[in-house]
């Protein structure tokens, strides 16, 4: 046993030495890297159309004229995080694939609401919004119908958008989004039931995105706050490896504060009262039916999201009234979807042909 | 029929008996332990001295509040001294308002800088090494057969624990707020110099507390919370209603929003340190069970773990420990309660310095809300009148 032992921590001295050599050496390379070697959302894109803080980008095409897609695809992402995500880095890009197969792209960027947007609601962000920057694409592009791709909570804005504008919608993908809020297998879903959303809203009429950070790290705070960090530390020697988890550091920090009154209502109306797959949700004093939704449909899971657990976003398919509609899921997590390789080598893909296919 | 002097003396005779057996109390623990030094402090910290306590003065301001007895001097000599204790609590107040402002919560996880990242990696490693050195000191130790070095053992894991969870913490919150609970005894400091000035002398069953304080003391964990629990319900039932009296007199709307906020400071703090005690309380037990888990496994022969095996059993076993317990009830309870009180005292603070910002020229909060309604109502206003022109020109162009 004492051999053992003193082999084994011999071993283990070494392994810590070893890691800080390691740290040492990383430190190094974060002293050589500059804000340049970590940028992110590199793809050439357009401004095309803004509203208020909000805008509406336009991809570079980056195959010949006449392969690129007739009908536009408006990408709409969470309002909790910045739609770059999807162009992290030029080798993780899933709008690079989407673009390299021929898709033409839009993204809508929410922008950083200040304290004077906190009066902004769903039925702004969806009616108004939403609709304005897709009546641009359908005017400018002369389609007159486009296909929406919502990520997260721009999905759930997405198919509210599609159930009351069915006919400005060819085709509808939501990934990893929420719809059915009855749940608990989230830890977001089991604490909003019973939080005091209205006390926060009315505390900061902006709520800011630091807070909602503070929740996020707190659905594994052992792997976020010590494992992620000594994991980095282990590889920090390795100038690729550092650049890529800086920029994904700059992302998970960079959360945009949310406009109060939308927070509220999406707290209280889905995640309270699960309002929309019940039928009963209302927006601008409308109804919305997700059986409205009659355009193919395609839901992208994640079978290991924490954030949006399939219970949550699975239910999306027989809430919809389409009959021609799809369920992709793949054994990545809610990050993964975007920057993982199966995000590169499978899901980006098939996403882009379910679109050529069902864009004729 | 007893008149208002007999109700007052009997409320005095509860009041004095409540403290004598209160202070009796707390001797025989101290005797027990041997710790009897601590426990007159103790005392005394707890504002249970008569020159500081505040029910002699809330007695003697209502016995002269009885009709024709001088009732604005008795009603302004209790306001005086809860304005007292209230000021003294307002001097912690610019740090709190600095904890609570959402721009000072937002530097806290604005975007990255490399020394950001530099100060986390730090803080983690610094966790790493402590669970290193505590896997050593485990390895030198083997094997652990007796009660005696598991006891130990399983201490020096709690206070492992205890420190990766301040640590942690204080990645997560302001300082102010992570600085002030990273192990129970920093948690019982704080939460008994909170309440001392308040809800001590209320305490409603002095037995009660007093077994909860020996639990303490013998190390149950559940005794914590059982603590903030019973001490917060002492303050609802004194304070706690003083706070929310109405005012009179022409400043009684200040005195009323003055009173209100400290109540929301006070149920604050109370939620707070109950939120804490129950992540350290499976803290200590998630490392009662690793540690012995290990011993057990180490004492049957198993080769030992190298460190890194060691630190992956660690890991996972907290993190389906606290994965478990962030999905129970009791957690989200406490967690909402924390959230909601927070922003209640942000509510309430912000207006009271909106008073104070009056006296200067500067736009105030609600004028600025004020301010965004009308520019967000004419921005709609605006954003449907382009529709309507545009609509017309598309059907006058089409003619």
């Amino acid at each position: 046993m004492t051999t053992n032992n003193f082999n084994n921590m011999e071993e283990s001295e070494k392994y810590m030495v070893d890691f800080y050599g390691k740290v040492l050496k990383g430190v190094e390379n974060m002293m050589n890297t500059s804000p340049e070697d970590l940028k992110s959302d590199t793809l050439e894109k357009e401004l095309v159309f803004q509203i208020g803080k909000s805008r509406l980008f336009h991809y570079k095409p980056l195959v010949e004229p006449d392969k690129v897609l007739k009908i536009p695809t408006m990408i709409t992402y969470a309002l909790v995080n910045r739609q770059y995500m999807m162009d992290i880095q030029p080798d993780r890009s899933v709008i690079r694939n989407f673009l390299e197969h021929g898709l033409d792209c839009y993204i809508v960027d929410w922008g950083y609401p200040t304290r004077e947007d906190m009066y902004m609601t769903m039925e702004d962000y969806i009616n108004w919004y939403m609709n304005d920057f897709v009546d641009y694409i359908i005017e400018h592009s002369g389609c007159p119908k486009i296909n929406l791709l919502g990520v997260c909570q721009g999905g759930t804005f997405s198919s509210i958008y599609t159930a009351l504008h069915p006919a400005k919608v060819n085709a509808l993908v939501t990934m990893v989004t929420p719809v059915d809020f009855e749940t608990n297998d989230g830890l977001l879903f089991a604490w909003s039931k019973s939080m005091d959303i209205d006390s926060l809203v009315d505390a900061y009429g902006t709520v800011p995105g630091s807070l909602m950070n503070i929740s996020y790290l707190l659905l594994k705070p052992f792997d976020l706050i010590v494992d992620k960090y000594i994991g980095f530390g282990e590889k920090m020697d390795d100038p690729t490896y550092l650049q890529n988890f800086l920029r994904m550091e700059g992302w998970i920090f960079d959360s945009p504060d949310q406009a109060g009154e939308t927070l509220r209502q999406f707290v209280k109306d889905l995640y309270q009262d699960n309002k929309l797959v019940k039928g009963d949700f209302k927006l601008g004093g409308e109804t919305v039916n997700l059986k409205n939704i009659k355009c193919p449909f395609l839901a992208v899971v994640a079978d290991y999201d924490h954030l949006v657990p399939k219970a949550a976003s699975e239910p999306i398919l027989d809430a919809v009234g389409s009959r021609s509609k799809k369920l992709l899921n793949f054994p990545v997590g809610h990050i993964g979807m975007y920057v993982s390789g199966k995000s590169q080598k499978q899901i980006a893909p098939q996403i882009s042909e379910w679109l050529v296919n069902h864009s004729a | 029929m007893p008149g208002y002097d007999d109700y007052f003396k009997m409320g005095k005779d509860f009041q004095d008996n409540l403290m004598k057996q209160y202070k009796e109390g707390l001797e025989s623990i101290g005797k027990l332990y041997g710790m009897t030094d601590v426990m007159e402090n103790f005392a005394k910290a707890s504002g249970m001295d008569e020159k500081n306590n505040p029910v002699n003065a809330w007695y003697e301001a209502v016995k002269a509040y009885s009709p024709g007895e001088g009732s604005y001097d008795a009603y302004s000599k209790m306001m005086n001294y809860t304005w007292k204790t209230f000021q003294d609590q307002m001097t912690k107040f610019p740090e709190l308002m600095k904890t609570w402002g959402a721009a000072d919560m937002g530097s806290n996880f604005s975007m990255p800088t490399m020394m950001d990242i530099m100060s986390r990696m730090s803080e983690s490693s610094a966790i790493y090494n402590q669970v290193f050195n505590f896997w050593k000191d485990f390895q030198d130790s083997m094997p652990l057969d007796t009660p005696e070095k598991i006891k130990a053992f399983t201490k020096k894991s709690e206070d492992l624990i205890a420190e990766n969870v301040k640590t942690m913490m204080s990645t997560m919150l302001p300082p102010q707020f992570a600085d002030l609970g990273g192990s129970y005894a920093t948690l019982f400091e704080n939460m008994n110099g909170t309440f001392k000035s308040f809800a001590s002398p209320w305490l409603p069953d002095q037995a009660a507390m007093t077994d909860i304080i020996r639990r303490m003391m013998e190390g149950d964990s559940e005794a914590y919370s059982d603590y903030i629990r019973y001490v917060s319900d002492a303050y609802t039932n004194s304070f706690g209603k003083i706070f929310n009296l109405v005012g009179i007199g022409v400043n009684r709307e200040d005195t009323e929003q003055q009173a209100q906020t400290l109540d929301s400071y006070m149920r604050l703090m109370f939620s707070y340190t109950e939120l804490v005690s129950l992540i350290l309380k499976i803290a200590r037990k998630t490392s009662e069970a690793l540690t012995q888990d290990y011993a057990a496994a180490m004492t049957d022969g198993s080769e030992p773990m190298d460190f890194k095996k060691f630190y992956s059993m660690w890991l996972k076993t907290n993190e389906q420990a606290f994965e478990n317990f962030f999905a129970s009830a009791e957690f989200t309870k406490a967690f909402n309660q924390f959230a909601s009180d927070a922003s209640q005292f942000k509510i309430k603070s912000d207006k009271l310095m909106e008073k104070m910002l009056a006296q200067i020229p500067v736009p105030t909060n609600t004028e600025m809300k004020s301010l965004y309604k009308t520019v967000y109502d004419l921005r709609k206003e605006v954003a449907a009148l382009q529709k309507q022109v545009q609509e017309l020109e598309k059907k006058a162009a089409a003619k």
